[in-house]
């Protein structure tokens, strides 16, 4: 298993997630119906689902 | 849902003025390359575990004798205006503030309005699923709980990184930039 609580392999993991939100945004954008915000949108509803299920981690 | 489809429509409300207002300036292109800066700044800050600044919000908790030995209809009331929507307590995750810049990227009051009522669903039901589950289950140890709060945050940050990026590409395609 990764070890991310490891200071380079935590920036190479950021680095790729930023890399791969801008590959999935360039992929998005090619569709000719909504110019990527449907895409945009479904990260946004999995974020909110994402953050009401871990806020019940808040100490 | 309900309350996040208001904040939806005020949210769409205001980008459809400011279309108006300013049609040289896309509010669409501006809230995604916002929701982007957003996104990089509090996804690195989670990433790297340091406290400040802290996330835009609310410090509030629901009191406990809110909610402990009151009827049913007022827990209900509790739960669906207060903790389900997520606006009024705190937060300690930086995902939740971003939302609101993705609302305001739909760039019209339908397209916002839509998808604020779904964040609020979403919101709701990870809600709803992680009382199920602590339900079913004894209380976490303090320090147990301190141990997942910082994964949970290292999670937001990675998922924060990767909608920022999302996001940039968007919102450099509606500037022609890409």
């Amino acid at each position: 298993m990764i070890a991310l609580d490891r200071g380079p392999v935590r920036l190479v993991a950021a680095a790729t997630a930023v890399l791969a939100g801008l590959a999935v945004g360039w992929l998005a954008v090619g569709w000719p119906a909504d110019g990527g915000f449907g895409v945009l949108a479904v990260l946004a509803v999995l974020l909110a689902g994402g953050n009401g299920y871990e806020k019940a981690y808040s100490p | 849902m309900v309350i996040w489809a208001a904040v939806g429509l005020v949210l769409g409300s205001v980008a459809a003025l400011a279309d108006i207002a300013a049609p040289a300036v896309s509010v669409r292109a501006l809230a995604c390359l916002a929701a982007a800066a957003y996104g990089l700044c509090y996804g690195l800050l989670e990433l790297s575990g340091r406290a400040w600044p802290p996330p835009p919000g609310r410090r509030w908790q629901v009191p406990q004798e809110l909610v402990i030995a009151t009827g049913d209809r007022r827990r209900v009331l509790i739960w669906g205006a207060i903790l389900g929507p997520g606006w009024l307590t705190r937060n300690p995750y930086a995902g939740f503030g971003l939302l609101p810049l993705l609302c305001l990227s739909a760039g019209d009051i339908a397209g916002a309005v839509v998808l604020a009522a779904l964040i609020g669903a979403a919101h709701g039901c990870g809600r709803a699923l992680a009382l199920l589950r602590d339900a079913r289950s004894a209380p976490s140890e303090p320090f147990a709980l301190l141990l997942m709060s910082v994964r949970w945050r290292t999670t937001d940050g990675f998922a924060l990184l990767l909608v920022a990026g999302t996001a940039l590409a968007v919102g450099g395609h509606l500037l022609r930039w890409l």
